[in-house]
């Protein structure tokens, strides 16, 4: 077993080289990979040259020891990524059938774990260790190699116990409540170590870091900061004490894992065939996520009558609205009441709170209108591998790329008015905006304008890119190399050029509007001049449509026969 | 209702159809068979307006596809072998959206009457994701015939079905027909060619091989005289064994 393994992972990485070796022909991939290698360069050139590595501190060690519970305990919960038990379908047509025992195939999936596993920690050293006084490069890798082996191996083992109880019969709460009880002596115990605590000077950090190492939770808590103990290693006699408790945790990981196969092939056959579905979800729709079941209940209104085009917004909106995470959702959410708990700790009044929500909501804002084109994908996008459909429709190609764009745009500009409403009634409470107020309510609809203008503008960018380079878009779900890296560097910098490019007219003659309207409008001259701007934004985004909707109609033949 | 005129489609240096000239009148069903590589899906995807034809003309309902695609779109409905669908999108809503595309409010009304004809009246409210690959091709079938097309282009329709579903599919299909739609069925289970279409166009390497019902296509070729579909084809596609004594 171990010859053929050898011989297919050596078969592989050598057929995978003459592939690349194959690919270099064309001057795509030679621009992506160099591109990918100089940018690996810089990061490697960054952290030789940056603050040498110290070892982490204790706010450090505490925000890893949390990270790592709260990944486990959503495994345990919501069930592991699965993806660590899944075989190809080549891997499931030989091996299976093969004389082989249970151990062996489950063996060879662990082999192949431990492949990525050895990568991902020599990558990380490469990437994230820069010499210094704390560990050198050996224990580095070492300590990571350990921490994500055991992690690796405690995914898989959930997979499996939970599968396990599936097959017996245990479905949703049943399966997830031991999960839940252990969830609840771990809270009950961090209330009892928040109460033992007793630094009155320190800050709320200072504090959650002290109460990881506290009784009763710092004892629950030892199984999480073993595996990330010889990382926070202060030297080599440190790092030799904690590598042995870590390296005996994964040792029990794997004596875990392999007396666990027991249900292995169904759950492997499982999760073989939902990650093939995930392929082919991939290749149809150009995307992974799918509408889980009873997904359909979420439903938004479509009347009978009306636009195609405001059709091919619901269309898209339904998508997100069915395909978003709740997991997602929760840990916005999660995230949010953590954020605003740190400040309210840290702020003495009620105000100063109020306009630290206030300037975070007008961030986000801002924020989304660089990240949101890459987050928000309600749109052609999402569509690539439907393209022979999306021809067949009776539409024109503006009236079908302006539905695309326009159900992204929509959807950002929304969250991005919510959030801009939020901060600016934030603010004007705390009396922070010295502008008067029907002024500051006209310039929220300017601004509602010009976000719009420049997210239609933004979405056409990645639609088109799309549309004119399909094979600059990712279309494979399995991690790509350096050059889909570099490929992904170069299209986020072209498009971002792009964008500043369209923003400069419009923002030069807002601009100018400005400067010759304030002697006579005042501060109403910045409402002038977000008007102008708006107006030139829409008149781009229009006029950018159109040419894409021409484009769509010109466009290369999606396939052949 | 379909008029095609010296349709060729080249990709670079290969010629996927070449001069292939046809006409298909209301309430024909017309067969359209090859062998592998043929150039079938090349025509039926210029025919629906998916790919732009290198040379020649094709007009859908009097409309021509080049200059006029969204009358002549608004006409036709293709139904690819592998169903297309929204998988986030329930049955329900994949009818109601098809409807708002050719804009026919009218056709919602005849929505239910569709689920029973297809037997998906228990599906309506599921995610296209949760059908079997059956299900799904019923579905984009009435997703296809929603708008009352006068043209409709299938390609291998009956695949994934059930015995019922493939008799029922049948009668759909001739009923459609019969109702004054023009068909053209491409498909590699001649038995079904031969017994749904009025006429047959074989294509063999991009051209056009032959032309017409059964009867005129053997009445061209004396050695195919009395010979059943699947020998005429074969026999002009180069595999045939020779007439049998």
């Amino acid at each position: 077993m171990i010859d053929a393994a050898l011989y297919l992972f050596g078969a592989t990485l050598r057929n995978r080289g003459r592939r690349l070796m194959r690919q270099l022909r064309s001057p795509r991939y030679v621009i992506a990979i160099l591109v990918g290698i100089a940018y690996l360069g810089l990061v490697f050139f960054g952290q030789r040259h940056g603050r040498p590595t110290t070892p982490p501190g204790p706010s450090l060690a505490a925000a890893g020891t949390l990270l790592l519970a709260a990944i486990v305990f959503k495994w345990w919960l919501f069930g592991a990524d699965r993806s660590a038990l899944a075989f190809t379908p080549a891997e499931i047509q030989f091996l299976f059938p093969a004389p082989l025992s249970r151990a062996q195939v489950l063996g060879f999936k662990l082999a192949r774990n431990q492949l990525l596993v050895l990568v991902n920690a020599a990558l990380w050293t490469v990437l994230f260790w820069r010499g210094g006084p704390g560990l050198g490069a050996v224990p580095h890798f070492l300590g990571l190699w350990l921490c994500f082996s055991t992690l690796s191996l405690h995914r898989l083992g959930a997979a499996l116990t939970r599968d396990s109880l599936l097959q017996h019969g245990a479905q949703g709460w049943r399966r997830a409540w031991p999960a839940v009880l252990i969830l609840l002596l771990y809270v009950a115990g961090a209330v009892l170590a928040w109460q033992r605590l007793d630094l009155p000077d320190a800050g709320p950090v200072g504090r959650v870091a002290a109460l990881v190492t506290t009784a009763p939770l710092g004892w629950l808590l030892l199984p999480f900061r073993i595996p990330l103990a010889p990382l926070a290693a202060q030297g080599s006699s440190e790092f030799l004490a904690a590598l042995f408790p870590a390296l005996l945790l994964a040792g029990v990981h794997l004596l875990w894992v392999l007396r666990a196969d027991r249900s292995f092939e169904d759950a492997a056959l499982e999760a073989s065939a939902r990650r093939a579905e995930l392929l082919a979800r991939w290749r149809r729709e150009g995307s992974v996520a799918a509408a889980p079941a009873g997904a359909g209940r979420r439903r938004l209104p479509l009347a009978a009558a009306g636009s195609p085009l405001t059709a091919i917004v619901w269309k898209n909106l339904t998508r997100l609205l069915r395909t978003v995470s709740p997991a997602f959702l929760v840990t916005l959410v999660v995230l949010t009441a953590i954020g605003i708990g740190l400040g309210a700790a840290e702020r003495e009044s009620r105000g100063e709170l109020i306009t630290l929500g206030g300037t975070l909501a007008l961030a986000w804002a801002a924020a989304l209108s660089l990240l949101g084109p890459q987050w928000i994908r309600a749109d052609l996008r999402g569509e690539l591998n439907q393209l022979d459909q999306l021809r067949t429709w009776p539409l024109s190609g503006t009236v079908l790329m302006a539905g695309m764009i326009s159900s992204s745009a929509l959807l950002l500009t929304i969250v991005q008015g919510v959030l801009g409403a939020l901060g600016v009634w934030a603010l004007a409470l705390e009396r922070q905006i010295p502008l008067p107020g029907p002024l500051v309510l006209a310039l929220w609809f300017a601004g509602l304008g010009l976000l719009a203008g420049l997210n239609l503008v933004a979405f056409g960018i990645q639609n088109g890119a799309a549309l004119l380079f399909p094979a600059w878009v990712r279309t494979d779900i399995r991690p790509g190399g350096i050059e889909q890296m570099g490929q992904h560097l170069l299209t986020a910098g072209v498009s971002f050029l792009l964008l500043l490019l369209f923003l400069a007219g419009p923002a030069l003659v807002g601009g100018g509007a400005a400067y010759l309207l304030r002697p006579v409008l005042g501060a109403w001259a910045l409402l002038a001049a977000a008007l102008v701007a708006s107006a030139g934004l829409l008149l781009e985004a229009f006029l950018l449509v159109d040419w894409l909707g021409d484009r769509f109609e010109r466009a290369p033949d999606p396939g052949t026969d | 209702m379909i008029e095609v005129r010296d349709l060729t489609k080249v990709y670079g240096a290969l010629t996927a159809v070449q001069g292939l000239s046809f006409s298909v009148a209301a309430g024909q069903i017309l067969g359209l068979v090859g062998p592998n590589g043929a150039g079938k899906t090349t025509t039926l995807r210029s025919l629906a307006g998916i790919i732009r034809p290198t040379r020649g003309e094709i007009r859908i309902a009097a409309h021509d596809l080049t200059q006029d695609p969204i009358r002549a779109k608004g006409a036709l409905a293709f139904i690819p072998d592998e169903p297309q669908l929204f998988d986030y999108l329930t049955v329900v809503e994949h009818l109601r959206f098809t409807a708002r595309l050719y804009r026919q409010p009218d056709t919602v009304a005849g929505i239910p009457a569709m689920l029973a004809e297809f037997e998906l009246s228990d599906k309506a409210d599921a995610l296209a994701s949760e059908l079997s690959r059956g299900m799904r091709q019923k579905l984009a079938i009435a997703c296809g015939l929603l708008h009352r097309p006068a043209v409709l282009m299938l390609d291998e329709p009956l695949t994934g079905l059930d015995p019922l579903g493939i008799r029922r599919m049948k009668r759909t299909i001739a009923a459609r027909a019969q109702a004054g739609a023009a068909v053209i069925l491409s498909s590699h289970l001649l038995t079904l060619v031969e017994e749904l279409c009025t006429r047959v166009l074989i294509i063999h390497r991009g051209e056009r091989v032959a032309y017409g019902t059964t009867a005129e296509i053997a009445a061209d070729r004396p050695e195919l005289a009395g010979r059943g579909l699947e020998e005429i084809f074969l026999s002009l596609t180069g595999h045939g064994d020779g007439p049998s004594p």
